[in-house]
């Protein structure tokens, strides 16, 4: 299958890594992967901050870079909310409307497109999983409390499919980890709180790693786990599941 | 322009598109044994329930009652019993006075055994038209409001009885 | 009230042991909710609960006027008020001429929203505020920190303290079931005396003229029950068409609420009882406005249950009082901008746009598009501090250009490596302020090392 990888802007900046990984998980998967998509970010940053002009600009050339691919893969649930959600509000036009028709989150991709819900692996480990709010209750890949579903969706499935991998119950299983963006730097007391509380539902569990399918959430745990949690093994599904496919 | 034409008007020119009214919503109310959910509503929220047998009268049931309970025991009668929540409709035009709603210390409300709904869909059907007054009980009053610890009896009943009148 | 939200939160979670118990206290309530509203039908309801909202809101002025022609023959006095000052100056008005001096009244956000008590005390009148949680506030004279539980931050000790203060309750009682005890006497005899009862309304239904208040103390019964005059403060969006509309209303409140399936009393009162006075005074104060805006009028379906607050993690983190609002949480967030947009545009940035306040009201509001949208107005109208909106026209600039945005990576990795770290970590940065470390830095980008493995061209 042809994908184009489109890498979120602070994943090429701060966590090559994760898309490192999804490129290798893909391959290993059978996809030929592009990794030819141009524009650096989908503009989410901005829109996010209120700024939707200095936002659409990114959106459009973002947009632009979707019009030759019939399938574009993120490891970001959060940009591909904004992709999918906010994109055709900003851009007016059928390309913007096409880029939000074929953007997937990688687990979504996996489990839907590549009809892949579940992978041969290995990962004999104690996970707390960390869906992240926009692919949560943004694009509905997990059942969340509030809706009275049981959490399921996925990533849940690509996880519980992998050999000896205990996924850790948890005493707020969707609660958001407190990144939000704009948050993190204008509500910065209330975002580490709710980061660290978080990660003390992590480690009472006895979780060695958390996994995340949204990178941002990811690195905002980091930057509280490195006091509160340091030795919670911190990874993004991507990386999870290309380790587990070796 | 006085406040009314003011509002009203005001109103008006936000030109909000009209709507379709509710649908009906469909529940499974109907398929439960509505006396048995009555009661675990009923226990649940604090309230007594019973069925008064073809032996007992009325009077015996809540003298007995009222032996129990310190303080006035009012009786009254309700129009409606809903299952889902464990509440009796009471109307005014059956009391005496609307205070007597709370001056209780006790109630007890006494409901026909065939007036028994499974939800408020058709418990709002069968409130009197043109009622000048009238309540949902659902079991004796209480509050929450000191950390979340629930105390039974703040401004109305302590205790509420609902004893089912198949008579 | 004119610290920031930030700033107040800040102060919030200093004592990091009683922003945990109000936390989990909230939380609570939140399960609580999970489990009253765990029925098959649950999301058809929410459904309804949205449709007969914005029926009613498409039919305001004639469902208004039907109520009013219903509650006029009924009896009752309707009166209307434009805003908050025309709404104090009419129950005033109808205090004085009754010559009421003690008014009992429950629970009603509307006239804490008009700020009623101080103007009726200016005025010789005495107000004592007869739910529970309400007259705690009051006795400690502060607002209330949450629409339904109001004083959800005080805890039992202090409230303990409190009333042995006020109401001569022992020194160290703090058992609940005293402390309510010691209450339902102190208020009772302000119930059963009062020249005249205020209430707030949960529903006006046009179709009967019948104003509906829940509670679960029995207050408002027994105040309006008693005394001679009732007066019903209430905004116009409160109105729903039908008893059919009551209904489903009725089983949505109560369990988004508090987790029960109703409360203990819901009373549907249409008439005065014979002898006594009934007036009911409809609020504007800035609801048509608001109908009258396409992208926020759905925040007028709210019913108040406060669900959207015990949901949210910022609120249980931070309380009522830290958002400066009279209504708090996530609906008062998109509530409060349209009142004053420069005062309290921080509230659309209380909020990481989790989408749990949305997924829990009954009702359907979509409170973080809302809040998204009252960003956008943040910024247009020049409302963010102005170095702030600057750097964020900088990096839309960057973001939005592959070869800007490589060079301007570049530049940032090495900056990040080379300048030492306690530079980097001053007060300055908001990002390690709050104790959070810097990122590690990656030596290179991703696409500086599909480069290097010729996998781009």
């Amino acid at each position: 299958m042809r994908v184009a990888l489109a890498v979120p802007c602070y994943v090429d900046l701060l966590r090559p890594q994760v898309a490192r990984a999804t490129l290798l998980l893909l391959e290993r998967l059978g996809c030929e992967v592009s990794l030819e998509f141009a524009a650096p970010c989908c503009g989410q940053p901005m829109h996010n901050a209120g700024d939707f002009d200095a936002a659409r600009a990114a959106a459009s050339n973002w947009a632009a870079s979707a019009q030759r691919f019939d399938v574009v893969v993120m490891p970001s649930g959060s940009c591909t909310h904004h992709v999918r959600h906010h994109l055709p509000g900003l851009v007016a036009g059928a390309t913007a409307t096409h880029a939000a028709q074929v953007t997937f989150e990688l687990c979504e991709f996996l489990a839907g497109p590549l009809g892949s819900a579940k992978l041969a692996g290995r990962f004999p480990h104690r996970v707390a999983m960390h869906l992240g709010c926009h692919a949560q209750r943004g694009l509905r890949l997990g059942g969340s409390s509030e809706l009275h579903q049981p959490p399921s969706g996925p990533m849940h499935a690509l996880l519980g499919g992998l050999e000896g991998l205990t996924l850790v119950p948890l005493d707020r299983p969707d609660e958001c980890c407190g990144f939000g963006g704009s948050f993190a730097i204008g509500e910065p007391d209330l975002s580490v709180a709710m980061g660290r509380d978080r990660l003390t539902d992590y480690t009472a569990h006895r979780a060695e790693v958390l996994v995340s399918s949204d990178p941002s959430c990811l690195l905002h745990l980091e930057a509280i786990a490195s006091r509160s949690a340091p030795t919670l093994r911190t990874m993004h599904i991507a990386e999870l599941l290309e380790e587990a496919t070796r | 322009m006085n406040a009314r034409d003011t509002v009203l008007s005001s109103i008006r020119s936000a030109a909000v598109p009209p709507s379709p009214a509710a649908e009906q919503v469909s529940h499974a109310g109907g398929t439960v044994d509505l006396l048995e959910h009555f009661f675990r509503m009923l226990t649940a929220v604090g309230g007594r329930g019973l069925v008064r047998r073809a032996n007992e009268s009325i009077v015996d049931l809540v003298t007995s009652l009222a032996e129990d309970e310190q303080g006035g025991v009012v009786v009254v009668p309700g129009r409606v019993a809903v299952a889902e929540n464990g509440a009796v409709y009471v109307d005014a035009s059956d009391l005496v006075a609307r205070a007597d709603i709370v001056r209780a210390e006790h109630l007890v409300l006494v409901v026909p055994a065939a007036a028994l709904v499974p939800t408020m869909h058709e418990a709002v059907r069968l409130m009197p038209r043109g009622s000048a007054c009238g309540w949902f009980l659902s079991g004796p009053s209480k509050t929450a409001d000191i950390e979340q610890s629930l105390v039974v009896g703040a401004q109305g009943a302590r205790t509420l009885h609902v004893i089912f009148d198949a008579g | 009230m004119s610290r920031t939200h930030p700033a107040a939160a800040a102060v919030f979670l200093r004592d990091s042991e009683r922003a945990a118990w109000h936390d989990e206290a909230l939380w609570f309530v939140r399960q609580k909710r999970d489990t009253a509203t765990a029925l098959p039908e649950w999301e058809a309801l929410r459904d309804a609960g949205a449709a007969l909202k914005a029926h009613a809101m498409g039919r305001l002025a004639e469902l208004l006027e039907t109520f009013e022609t219903h509650a006029t023959a009924a009896g009752v006095v309707v009166h209307w008020a434009r805003d908050a000052a025309e709404h104090n100056a009419v129950v005033l008005d109808i205090l004085r001429s009754a010559g009421a001096t003690r008014v009992a009244k429950s629970k009603s956000m509307l006239t804490e929203e008009c700020g009623l008590n101080p103007v009726l005390e200016a005025s010789g009148i005495e107000v004592v505020d007869t739910d529970l949680g309400e007259r705690i506030v009051q006795l400690a004279h502060e607002p209330p920190s949450h629409i339904v539980l109001p004083a959800i931050h005080w805890k039992k000790e202090e409230i303990g303290a409190l009333f042995h203060r006020t109401m001569g309750t022992p020194a160290g009682e703090s058992s609940p079931e005293a402390l309510a005890a010691a209450a339902r006497d102190h208020l009772r005899d302000a119930l059963l005396h009062a020249d005249a009862a205020i209430t707030g309304a949960n529903a006006l239904v046009a179709e009967t003229g019948g104003v509906v208040v829940c509670t679960n103390e029995g207050n408002a019964d027994l105040g309006m029950h008693s005394a001679p005059l009732h007066i019903v403060c209430v905004g116009i969006e409160k109105i729903i068409a039908t008893l059919d509309d009551l209904a489903v209303l009725l089983r949505i409140l109560a369990r988004s609420a508090t987790g029960q399936p109703i409360t203990a009393y819901t009373t549907h009162v249409a008439a005065p009882r014979p002898g006594a006075r009934m007036h009911v005074v409809l609020v504007d104060n800035g609801r048509s406005a608001r109908l009258a805006d396409p992208e926020m009028r759905s925040a007028l379906h709210c019913i108040r249950c406060g669900a959207c607050l015990n949901s949210c993690p910022i609120y249980r983190r931070s309380g009522g009082h830290s958002y400066g609002y009279v209504i708090p949480g996530p609906i008062g967030a998109i509530l409060a901008p349209a009142v004053d947009l420069k005062a309290h545009h921080d509230l659309a940035f209380a909020s990481t746009l989790c989408g749990s306040c949305g997924d829990v009201c009954p009702v359907r509001i979509d409170i973080p598009a809302q809040l998204l949208a009252w960003r956008g107005r943040a910024a247009a109208a020049g409302a963010l501090p102005a170095g702030y909106a600057a750097l964020i026209r900088r990096f839309g600039a960057i973001l939005a250009d592959r070869r800007r945005f490589d060079r301007a990576g570049r530049w940032a990795r090495q900056a990040l490596r080379l300048i030492p770290s306690a530079l980097l970590t001053g007060r300055w940065n908001p990002w390690t302020r709050a104790s959070r470390t810097l990122p590690v830095v990656p030596r290179e980008s991703f696409r500086e090392w599909a480069r290097r493995e010729g996998r781009l061209k």
